[in-house]
């Protein structure tokens, strides 16, 4: 009984959210199992006195702070070491039979551990935490307040601790109410992740050396991204050639200018969740001309000389960041140094030249060059990836005439010492081709296979424009991918980028989404004002028209019918019978005249009874002519005109 | 008014603490801890008002206990709402009265409070308090609950001599046996030969048949006397809280119930009062608990100038008890002339503390002592 009982089962989430401070998987099961030991050997008494206990805690702390140095543990101190102190603090107090005391403040700790456990875990482990989380914890808190009540609440049933399902359903909705709409702030002093050496201007990683052969990426997953007409994606650009490497410049590493405080409205945005940052470390790949980039961990981007976007730190798995890009930059130019640097190449083989000669001939033409050279690559080359390494001494000659096939880098190589032969500006760039799509999520998945390098020249009036020579192999391809998966990475996406990332930043651009829609549909309202009403009109109606009884009604009305057609018929009569009586009085009317006109007849007369043919002739005319009802009484008023006719 | 209990106080600082956190760290999931805690705030928000404001309590008519003694009344305590509601606690003026764990929505059960008191009086209460912590524990609401009610806590009684009866008459189930004979009663006392206007019915048809005549049944007289106690509404002095007149309300008590007791009709009356309170034999005498329950000192400190007429409006026949709460020798002497003029019987009772050895003793005033709890 007392392993089910919610406290307890708070107090075990806790520890097993704090087991997954140490990064290493098996933690929180030892955790548990600790747990479940401690439960089996409770006992009555107090294991501990308090200073025993506070002696204990100390320990804990110091023992912890040194593991956490010596096997560099990655969290902060405070979660490491305070929470896993907390945790020697439960494991005492589930010895011992709870007084109200530690069960308060057991239950205290437990919260702090979940804390902690949000900090630590991000996947699907951390939904599974929350959702026990937001069972367990009401219950707990249902069980501790029943047990103050226990002793002296009048219940004779026993109040068993249940959450209904409709319970749980209100507690979920004001949580995600509470997650969407409370106010948030973001203040980090410190960059999340360890400063990169030399500010990331130091040495060279990153170089291509074309005569090597390549292998399969491998599908590790590297970073996801979402957006409209996204190109192929740059991690770097080489612009050195020795004849056989391409490496970065001096100039290429540094600052070229920083981000913008504002992004144009021309410009297109993207967001990137990175998975993997290890193939990434301090480079994030774009594409286009990028304008602004934004992230809360993402520090001091700065566009470099080689067109990329970089940060003076390491990333880190699980960031995010937001950018806005161009894919043409009309304004960019090339000084002569840079003109230089990117025409620069050590002397080819007079082969080499003659064959370009003769194929571009007298071309001059930048695009045109470019698109015939990539165009020639793409059909008379082939791509291969395990392709044998070529001629170190002259690795180009080698590609273009001996061997015609090879990866990427190859390609991209061989079409950029072509170009810079033709007097083209031209540089070798490493990055991402996006070809994987999530139908759901509308996002790339980026994987190690998907690395691809391209070749980019400077076409003045537009900048610097993509050229791939690569023909697209097998492994280029979009497979089909089940829907199964489809669904889970949709879901993960999600999951990450719009509930673990979101921010202060992603909550003002949600209200302000609300607030225009909000806006917009006022403004619709406004609009179709009357129409709303109207409707609302008849389905009010509708709806009283279902309450009424119909039947009921519609006798009312056809017996007031009837009654009214009754009355008519009198009146008819009275009509009749005064005529009649006005005949026999020797008053006659013409068949052409009518009602009106025999009453002006009578009155030029002077008919002693005129004002009583009168009252009838009304009366009639009234009803005859226009529908009209009368009165009971006038009925009665009807004969005495008569009667008094009669006896005139 | 709602306020946070301190556990949910504790909680609330927890949760601001995390949220300092949250400021600083890269994951939102924090949030989704806090907002667990804030979705537990609400709920109990709502369900703590919806308890206070949905328990319907309805007291007994007469509230009634005895001192030291638990309420032995049930209260109805009812939910008149749509959902469960609980934890809750009510409290009058003078502490908790009952603490309820849960109640079904529509569901009533009787309830007895928790509360003792200690001296006798009346107790009055115009409103309740009600707090409920449904169902987390971490807000607590509370709503005043207008009633108007009062409990009355009887004197404790205590098992006593019952005094001295006089005016003794045939009564049906008189404990005391008279040396005349009647028709009626319980305690067969023989036959005798059957005399013009005997009731047919108290032929002794065994008796008759053996050829002696007819034979009656005849019972023994069954009688029962009168007693009448007067009580001294003086205060008296005060000892560890309790005033003499606190203990002359427990000693007259007990006399009047240990009389009823014993089949006598009891008369009883207080000084200062206009009434006298007549109780049949083996009847209830809660008329009399009240009366010493609502029992308030006099005015005057040194005034029995009422006791003759109280002792007029009394059974002449009766014996005449007086509970004093105090010995004053001009008490004494006052109700010695009193006896004398009367020319009856009286038993004067005077409190333990106040008795003098040395008081003056009358040969035809019986004088006893009583106590906090007994008479001696």
């Amino acid at each position: 009984m007392r392993y089910t009982e919610p406290r307890n089962l708070l107090i075990l989430l806790g520890l097993i959210c704090q087991g997954f401070s140490w990064e290493v998987d098996y933690v929180p099961v030892v955790y548990a199992v600790l747990w479940w030991i401690c439960l089996r050997q409770r006992r009555e008494k107090p294991l501990v006195s308090r200073d025993i206990e506070a002696l204990l805690l100390l320990a804990a702390c110091g023992t912890f702070k040194y593991l956490s140095a010596t096997w560099e543990i990655g969290h902060n101190v405070m979660i490491f070491v305070g929470g896993n102190s907390l945790f020697v603090y439960q494991l005492v107090h589930l010895l011992e039979r709870p007084v109200p005391r530690t069960r308060d403040l057991s239950v205290l700790v437990a919260l702090i551990h979940i804390g902690v456990g949000t900090q630590v875990v991000f996947d699907y482990k951390a939904f599974v935490i929350l959702c026990a989380f937001l069972v367990v914890g009401p219950k707990a808190l249902t069980a501790l307040e029943n047990e103050r009540y226990g002793q002296s609440a009048q219940s004779t049933s026993p109040f068993a601790v249940r959450l209904r399902f409709r319970e749980i359903c209100g507690l979920a909705l004001l949580t995600v109410t509470f997650f969407v709409s409370f106010p948030r702030f973001n203040f980090q002093a410190r960059p999340p992740s360890q400063l990169l050496g030399g500010g990331g201007r130091g040495p060279l990683d990153q170089q291509m050396d074309m005569s090597d052969s390549a292998g399969d990426g491998g599908d590790a997953l590297i970073f996801r991204i979402q957006g409209e007409g996204i190109s192929y994606l740059k991690l770097y650009g080489l612009d050195q050639f020795d004849g056989r490497a391409w490496t970065a410049s001096h100039w290429a590493r540094k600052i070229k200018n920083q981000m913008g405080p504002e992004n144009p409205e021309a410009a297109l945005q993207r967001t990137v969740t990175i998975t993997n940052y290890t193939l990434l470390d301090n480079k994030l790949p774009v594409d286009g001309y990028v304008t602004t980039v934004q992230g809360s961990f993402v520090s001091r981007p700065y566009i470099a000389g080689d067109g990329g976007v970089k940060i003076d730190f390491k990333l880190r798995n699980n960031t995010s960041y937001v950018y806005w890009t161009q894919p043409v930059d009309p304004t960019d130019s090339l000084d002569d140094r840079q003109l230089r640097r990117y025409l620069e190449l050590p002397e080819q083989s007079e082969q080499l030249q003659a064959w370009l000669q003769d194929f571009l001939g007298n071309d001059n033409d930048t695009a045109s060059q470019v698109g015939r050279l990539a165009t020639y690559f793409q059909s008379e080359f082939q791509y291969d990836l395990g392709a044998p390494d070529l001629d170190r001494l002259n690795p180009i000659d080698d590609f273009m005439f001996v061997e015609r096939r090879g990866h990427c880098e190859r390609f991209a190589s061989a079409l950029t010492v072509l170009l810079r032969m033709r007097g083209i500006p031209a540089r070798v760039v490493g990055g991402y081709i996006p070809v994987e799509k999530n139908e759901l999520g509308e996002f790339f998945n980026i994987r190690s296979k998907n690395a691809h390098a391209w070749t980019e020249y400077f076409l003045p009036g537009q900048g610097w424009t993509i050229a791939d020579a690569t023909p697209y192999g097998r492994g280029v391809e979009d497979t089909p991918r089940a829907l199964a998966l489809t669904l889970f990475e949709w879901v993960e996406y999600t999951w990450y980028s719009r509930i673990v990332e979101f921010d202060a930043h992603e909550q003002r651009a949600l209200f302000s989404f609300l607030g225009s829609h909000l806006r917009d549909a006022v403004s619709v309202i406004l609009n179709y004002l009357l129409v709303i009403l109207a409707g609302c009109g008849l389905i009010g109606i509708g709806m009283l028209a279902w309450q009424v009884d119909w039947r009921r009604l519609l006798s009312r009305f056809f017996s007031r019918e009837k009654t009214k057609q009754r009355r008519k018929r009198e009146v008819h009569h009275f009509y009749d019978r005064m005529m009649r009586l006005l005949a026999r009085q020797r008053c006659y009317r013409q068949p052409s005249q009518t009602p009106w006109e025999f009453l002006g007849q009578l009155e030029s007369t002077q008919h002693p009874r005129i004002d009583d043919i009168r009252m009838i002739t009304t009366i009639f005319c009234d009803m005859r002519y226009g529908n009209r009802d009368i009165e009971s009484t006038k009925m009665i008023d009807l004969q005495h005109a008569l009667a008094r006719i009669r006896h005139r | 008014m709602i306020f946070p209990t301190k556990f949910g106080t504790l909680i609330l600082a927890i949760s601001f603490c995390l949220y300092l956190v949250s400021m600083q760290s890269f994951s939102g999931l924090l949030f989704l801890v806090l907002g667990v805690m804030f979705a537990c705030f609400v709920v109990n928000f709502f369900r703590a008002r919806g308890s206070t404001r949905h328990i319907a309590v309805a007291p007994p008519g007469s509230i009634t206990c005895s001192e030291g003694d638990r309420i032995r009344d049930a209260w109805t305590v009812a939910n008149t709402g749509d959902a469960d509601i609980g934890h809750l606690r009510l409290f009058g003026p003078w502490g908790e009265l009952m603490a309820i764990g849960r109640l079904a929505a529509g569901e009533e059960r009787h309830v007895t409070p928790e509360l003792t008191f200690e001296r006798r009086g009346v107790y009055p209460f115009s409103a309740l308090r009600a707090r409920s912590t449904f169902p987390y524990g971490l807000l607590q609401h509370r709503r005043a609950m207008r009633f108007a009610g009062e409990v009355l806590v009887f004197p404790a009684l205590f098992p006593c001599t019952p005094p001295v009866a006089a005016g003794f008459e045939p009564m049906l189930g008189g404990r005391f046996t008279g040396k005349f004979k009647s028709q009626t009663g319980d305690n067969f006392h023989g036959v005798r030969p059957f005399q013009p206007r005997d009731p047919v019915r108290l032929i002794h048809w065994p008796s008759s048949s053996k050829g002696q005549g007819i034979m009656v049944k005849e019972f023994d007289e069954e009688l029962s006397g009168r007693v009448s106690i007067v009580v001294d509404n003086r205060v008296g002095t005060t000892i560890d809280g309790e005033t003499m007149l606190d203990w002359a309300a427990r000693a007259s008590g007990s006399l009047a119930f240990a009389a009823l007791d014993q089949g006598y009709q009891v008369e009883f009356a207080i000084i200062g009062a206009d009434d006298v309170i007549s109780i049949p034999p083996f009847a209830d005498g809660d008329v009399i608990l009240e009366a010493l329950a609502r029992l308030q000192p006099a005015d005057k400190q040194n005034d029995l100038a009422r006791l003759p007429a109280i002792t007029a409006a009394l059974s002449q026949k009766s014996g005449l008890s007086v509970v004093l709460t105090d010995d004053h020798p001009e008490d004494l002497a006052y109700v010695r002339e009193l006896t004398s003029i009367l020319n009856r019987k009286v038993q004067v009772y005077i409190a333990e503390p106040a008795f003098d050895p040395v008081v003056v003793q009358y040969p035809d005033i019986t004088l006893r002592r009583y106590g906090a709890r007994g008479v001696l």
